[in-house]
């Protein structure tokens, strides 16, 4: 399962890097997100290999990460006046999660903590989002709406993570083996579903382009 | 261990359902709000064009009074004089009542042409805004009464004709107004581009009114219900004693012409 999650790594992120001087404000930052991921993915598999444990790269990826989602989130509410309110929220938690990592934690450990604190801000992120997309409903099908992709799918991912990082103390190793499989199928829906997103949003600046 | 293992599924399973309901309820409720977002927008384009229509009615029944009561006060006036002077021919003051008949004929077929004029739109259909309005201006200027300005910035802008006719029968209506009541000697029209939007302004250095008493009346109503065909707006201010001045406020998006 795992090999076939590494393949949809390098497909994704190819797909990913040729779109990515085609989208704009938050998918240019979704795309890159992929590209990250693929990367980080793929160096762990190295850093194992070399040294035997690949939590550095993943301790580093988490600090991105987190920039990452600031910047998507930022672009999709950019035109919100209750933005500079979770702006500030937002700019907490990165504090707090970049403190974690560089101050409270030891860069061997897995980073889970970070993991939590990120998926809180993701969910209720992602949940404002499409709040506001209820608030101000568009002609385009919700289907053919990147927007709606983005954030379902990010909803859904991080629930999901959420769950599982908060079960990780809790269970012993072998039922951990079998949570990480629901984890891994739930990557392997989730990068495409993400890449689908930029895709639609190629889409979406194409139409606007031609609109005028 | 196998507790474990149940729990995590149950668990898992009642997440991903918990989920994919709360989506699924999200898309059905992003569906109903489409269509409300859709039948309001209707509803919106139904009351603009129903508001379009009754301010057509409401211009065309005011100029059809206008044509009654300059037949009627004018050329009627003078037609009348003028049979009652072919009726009282007599061979003793002969060329005296010829002459006499003549200039009535004269003033009446002057009055037709004015009224032709008035109504005719074919000037500003080929020659444009600007130009209709620099010759209406100069036409009142001519009297010698009147000292009119004209500051024109729409030199590289091209409007939709039909559009152009009804801006120009806006400022046409408030100029005649000021010509009826101002008692002015100067006015002065400024036609510009601000944040896409066009604002013609009309001002002069008259008598002034009170807006509100006279709001019905003079035609103000006539000159508003011209600018909302436009899906613009018309503001008129005045101050007794220091003149009036009316600005017409309509969005550049309807009225240009992108051809």
């Amino acid at each position: 399962m795992h090999d076939i999650l590494l393949a949809i790594y390098i497909v994704v992120a190819i797909i990913s890097a040729f779109l990515l001087k085609r989208t704009d404000g938050s998918f240019r930052y979704v795309a890159l997100y992929i590209i990250f991921t693929a990367i980080t993915e793929w160096l762990s598999i190295i850093l194992i290999k070399i040294f035997r444990s690949n939590t550095i790269a993943l301790n580093g990826f988490v600090v991105i990460m987190v920039f990452l989602y600031y910047f998507i989130f930022k672009k999709l509410w950019a035109r919100d006046k209750y933005w500079n309110v979770q702006n500030g929220f937002f700019i907490t938690v990165i504090v707090l999660l970049v403190a974690t990592t560089f101050f409270f934690k030891n860069k061997d450990d897995f980073p889970w903590i970070q993991i939590l604190m990120l998926s809180l801000i993701i969910i209720y992120n992602s949940l404002l989002v499409l709040r506001q997309m209820l608030d101000e409903p568009v002609e385009t099908s919700i289907f053919r709406q990147s927007k709606f992709w983005l954030c379902s799918i990010v909803f859904i991912y991080y629930a999901c993570t959420f769950f599982y990082w908060c079960m990780y103390n809790l269970l012993n190793s072998e039922a951990l083996d079998y949570m990480m499989m629901f984890n891994t199928i739930l990557c392997c829906v989730f990068y495409p579903v993400l890449t689908y997103s930029v895709y639609l949003n190629t889409i979406e600046n194409k139409q606007s382009n031609i609109g005028g | 261990m196998d507790n474990q293992f149940l729990i995590i599924t149950v668990a898992s399973t009642f997440l991903v359902v918990l989920l994919c309901s709360f989506i699924i309820s999200f898309i059905v409720h992003y569906k109903r709000r489409q269509n409300e977002h859709e039948l309001e927008k209707q509803n919106l384009k139904l009351e603009y064009e129903r508001e379009s229509d009754k301010a057509l009615l409401e211009l065309s029944e005011q100029t059809m009074r206008i044509i009654s009561q300059e037949i009627h006060d004018n050329v009627g006036q003078t037609l009348t004089l003028a049979k009652l002077q072919v009726n009282t021919l007599s061979s003793e003051n002969m060329i005296n009542q010829k002459e006499t008949c003549n200039e009535l004929l004269t003033r009446a077929i002057q009055d037709l042409r004015d009224m032709s004029r008035l109504l005719q739109g074919n000037f500003v259909l080929e020659h444009g805004l600007e130009k209709s309005i620099s010759r209406e201006l100069a036409l009142i200027e001519s009297a010698g009464v009147i000292k009119c300005e004209l500051n024109s910035q729409i030199g590289g802008f091209s409007f939709k004709p039909e559009f152009e006719v009804i801006l120009f029968r806006c400022a046409q209506e408030t100029l005649n107004n000021v010509l009826k009541y101002a008692s002015a000697s100067a006015i002065t029209l400024s036609i510009y581009i601000y944040n896409h939007r066009l604002i013609m302004k009309i001002q002069d250095n008259g008598i002034g009114f009170d807006v509100e008493k006279n709001i019905k009346g003079l035609g103000l109503i006539n000159i508003q219900n011209r600018a909302k065909i436009l899906n613009g707006s018309c503001l008129i201010e005045s101050i007794i004693g220091q003149g009036s001045t009316v600005t017409f406020d309509v969005p550049l998006q309807l009225l240009e012409n992108k051809n």
